[in-house]
């Protein structure tokens, strides 16, 4: 009996005695096949067949960091999982620690997947610096393979038919991104067998995590905000309501109104992102896109209301020398704040180089005001930034607790503070008060 | 292929989808939008944008209007609001700029000494510092199109963007049975036949419905809808009000007639054949993609891709054992490595070099006389042949300067070498050239 591994998938050439449910007979190929994340199963199963999945390989790799007890907990846990499950904790808990002790305890190739490219910098960065090793990256341009390499989500869902069995251990940050319809074909088609997710919001409002428990192995340790507040920095969350000004305000009354009343027409309820959806599509007909485009437009005036960016001026100037993060939802706002303040913004649009310099100016006050878009609501770690400034954002309370979490990060007398500016008399009033729900307004605060 | 939220399909309660194509009576579409770029040159793509959503609102069908319009702008040119390098004018503020200003007055300050230092006005330092983004460049020029051929390349995106969801698909191939089974495979699909025909599937697709295949599928019809007498019915994936649910879209050859099918066929040179008949093993058909006949023997060529090389020599290994002449070569694009062992070209079939190692590897003998490559050796006085010989062993051990040289003065390699004292062989598709000892 022979163990292959093609394209994302796991070939047996034969069977000995009963098939696994799992393992299906491919006619096209007179086998037996199998999603590679299989492979852990079977190699239980069929311990003794000629396996040519992966190569062995042992990695001369230690670090000399110190675990906190939360973060060694963690570790066992999931090493009495055999070495496969989702840890979830906080922002800024240090799950990137967990991620590195983890990588020497299997000292095998290891593939690192993060959302982001920031992230996966960030993580290659940490790597090499800790391991004393080269690490590859696949993704923002380059294509470098290692024993030990990077990537993003993307990349490893383009390259999952031929990356599959380079990787004894798959470690996956963020991985609620993991469980959407598309990226979890990448759980499947990777043979890995070790794995292990991070995430501070395991829980999706679609329920899709309950997949990753098949194809990680479920969640294995959990600590919230409150048993590890000695770790982390203290913060205050202010809300500044600003009025909208006339002209804006009247323009904002009719577009909304051009949208509530074909939702009325048409009998649509918004109560989640599922029929917001559902208007979408059905908005390609003149009608429903004049309230696409209306609603488009009382969305704009409300994140990007003039008496927004006056007030950021004045936070700015309040908090001069300290490192700051303004977060807007769209890209446009972002580039609006990067042209009045001349400062960098880093969106999707920004190319990896740029990205990561941006960055690295930040990290070391050569700059001290950053604005973005969505793409750093996620683990970019920057130890010293103690303001936030949500400009605009969605209802989802994981953003919210994302963006908060990038002020999170300790360092002596710190006391962060997020602002959120909002719009008076608009829906943002409201989207602000669903994304604050269970997030407490500060924290250590005695 | 459009962005699948332009896929303009109908859907039947039987469960079939039908694409939306364009055609002479509703060609309003195609021409208000190519009058909307011609009027928008000099404006940003930003504004120009907004005038797209403007049209949107009084046409029947804003998709459509979408659709073409995302034709028109691959089909622009466009252009850079500022002559500024805009990285460096990002550069050079930033670098500047530690603390933000936060009054009008030092922002203008900032401004205009950057200006100055790049000896421009500040209004220019802000229009070239994101110079480069997409939504602010500047329409130069539309490439000249007839609303006719914008249709059908409408129609065949429409088609292809059905395909991107495609999970399988069962083809009834006609006379193409052969040609069909090469493009699969070139496309990195599996498949099974009934000898009737050819069901077509990923490797993932055993237990799941994926559409990560689509792009193959959708490179697959492209190459279909240039063939004769086929149908094919394929199942897509495709989101309705209760998630995901397969749908059946039928296609056939007569499709090609509403469709852009405009790119040009393959050439193949002389000497090579496109194959038509399968090879038979015990229990296995094999479809060869080419066939040459050299020295009264058919060798059989197999195109493949590094992904699937492992997989198929051992194919090509399988059917040398029974005797055949089979071939195999690979084609890298980007920058895909050379799997180990195997020959190898870029991005194209290099037909000379395969024909140059076929000759050499099936009739050493004759070599000389057999070449039947595009050039004819030069006619060499005595004096000119000496002359080319000593150069060339000045030129040793540079053997790819020695092959430069050859290449510039039109003389077949290995003759020239053997009488220049070289001694010359093929390793995979080089030529590797020693002295005689």
């Amino acid at each position: 009996m022979k163990i292959t591994f093609s394209r994302g998938t796991i070939i047996v050439d034969q069977i000995d005695g009963k098939k696994p449910e799992f393992l299906s007979y491919d006619e096209r190929i007179k086998a037996y096949r199998a999603p590679a994340f299989r492979y852990y199963e079977l190699k239980k199963i069929y311990n003794e067949a000629e396996d040519t999945v992966f190569e062995d390989k042992i990695l001369d790799i230690n670090h000399n960091e110190t675990l906190r007890s939360y973060q060694k907990k963690a570790i066992e846990f999931w090493k009495n999982n055999e070495f496969r499950g989702v840890v979830v904790l906080p922002t800024a808990a240090g799950k990137t620690h967990i991620g590195m002790d983890a990588i020497t305890k299997i000292k095998s190739t290891t593939l690192i997947i993060a959302p982001t490219i920031e992230l996966i910098q960030q993580w290659r960065d940490r790597l090499e610096r800790v391991l004393k090793i080269k690490v590859g990256q696949i993704g923002g341009g380059e294509k470098d393979i290692r024993d030990i390499t990077v990537s993003t989500y993307d990349s490893a869902y383009l390259m999952a038919e031929d990356l599959g069995n380079k990787f004894k251990f798959l470690l996956v940050d963020e991985v609620h991104h993991l469980a959407s319809e598309r990226f979890i074909e990448i759980a499947k088609m990777f043979a890995s067998p070790y794995r292990m997710g991070l995430t501070a919001t395991y829980e999706r409002v679609d329920m899709l995590h309950e997949k990753l428990e098949e194809v990680m192995g479920g969640k294995v340790f959990e600590l919230g905000y409150e048993e590890i507040s000695d770790y982390i920095s203290n913060y205050h969350i202010i809300r500044i309501p600003v009025d909208l000004e006339q002209e804006e305000e009247e323009e904002y009354e009719k577009n909304r109104s051009i949208f509530v009343s074909y939702l009325r027409r048409h009998r649509i309820t918004m109560r989640g992102p599922w029929d917001f959806e559902k208007f979408i599509l059905s908005s390609w007909n003149p009608e429903g896109r004049e309230a696409l485009i209306a609603w488009r437009r009382a969305r704009e005036i409300a994140f990007n209301a003039r008496v927004k960016v006056d007030t950021v001026r004045y936070v700015l100037s309040k908090h001069r020398n300290e490192k700051t993060l303004i977060f807007s939802e769209d890209t446009s706002t972002a580039y609006l704040i990067s042209k009045e303040f001349l400062i960098p913004c880093i969106t999707y649009l920004t190319p990896g180089p740029e990205r990561k310099k941006y960055l690295e100016m930040f990290r070391s006050g050569d700059i001290t005001v950053l604005a973005t878009s969505r793409v750093l609501d996620e683990g970019i770690d920057v130890p010293d930034a103690s303001i936030g400034i949500v400009l605009s954002g969605s209802g989802s309370t994981r953003q919210f607790r994302q963006r908060l979490g990038r002020l999170l990060r300790p360092s002596e007398g710190k006391n962060s503070i997020l602002y959120e500016i909002v719009a008076k008399g608009t829906s943002e009033y409201g989207t602000s008060k669903r994304r604050r729900k269970g997030v407490p307004d500060s924290i250590n605060d005695n | 292929m459009f962005p699948t939220q332009l896929m303009i399909i109908r859907r039947s309660k039987k469960g079939t989808v039908k694409s939306l194509f364009l055609n002479e009576e509703n060609d309003n579409y195609t021409s208000s939008v190519i009058e909307l770029f011609r009027s928008s040159v000099g404006k940003s793509r930003g504004e120009i944008e907004e005038s797209i959503k403007e049209l949107e609102l009084k046409s029947q069908n804003p998709k459509i209007v979408r659709a073409v319009s995302l034709l028109l702008f691959r089909m622009s040119k466009m252009e850079p609001p500022s002559r500024l390098d805009p990285l460096k004018v990002r550069e050079k503020i930033f670098s500047y700029v530690r603390v933000p200003p936060v009054s009008p007055e030092s922002r203008e300050e900032i401004l205009r000494r950057i200006a100055d230092d790049l000896e421009t006005t500040p209004e220019d330092v802000i229009r070239g510092m994101y110079a480069d983004k997409e939504s602010e460049q500047i329409l130069v020029s539309i490439q000249e199109i007839e609303p006719k051929k914008l249709m059908k390349r409408f129609n065949m995106e429409q088609v292809e963007t059905v395909m991107l969801k495609a999970v399988r698909m069962m083809i009834v191939p006609g006379n193409n049975f052969g040609r069909i089974i090469r493009l699969i495979r070139r496309y990195g699909l599996l498949y099974t036949d009934d000898g009737k025909a050819i069901f077509v599937s990923g490797p993932m697709s055993l237990d799941e419905n994926v559409d990560r295949y689509g792009l193959s599928f959708s490179l697959l019809v492209r190459s279909l809808m240039k063939m004769e007498g086929w149908s094919a019915e394929v199942t897509v994936l495709l989101k309705n009000n209760e998630g995901k649910k397969e749908y059946i879209y039928i296609l056939d050859h007569s499709f090609s007639e509403y469709l852009n099918t405009d790119e040009p066929e393959e050439q193949i040179p002389a000497g090579f054949l496109l194959s038509n008949d399968p090879v038979k093993l015990e229990n296995k058909t094999v479809y060869p993609d080419y066939e040459i006949t050299l020295d009264n023997r058919k060798i059989n060529i197999i195109i493949t891709r590094p992904r699937y090389y492992e997989d198929d020599l051992s194919v090509v290994k399988g059917c040398r054992k029974n005797g055949l002449n089979l071939e195999i070569f690979c084609i890298l694009f980007n920058k895909e490595k050379c799997p180990s062992g195997a020959i190898c070209f870029k991005d194209n079939i290099d037909w000379y070099r395969m024909k140059e190692y076929l000759i050499t590897k099936y009739e050493k003998k004759n070599f000389e006389d057999q070449r039947n490559l595009n050039f004819k050796e030069r006619e060499l006085d005595e004096e000119m042949r000496k002359k080319i010989i000593l150069h060339l062993q000045n030129l040793y051990p540079d053997t790819q300067a020695m092959l430069d040289y050859l290449d510039f003065m039109g003389l077949e390699p290995v003759k020239i070498l053997n009488e220049a004292g070289f001694n010359v062989r093929w390793k995979g598709l080089r030529l590797i050239i020693e002295k005689y000892h």
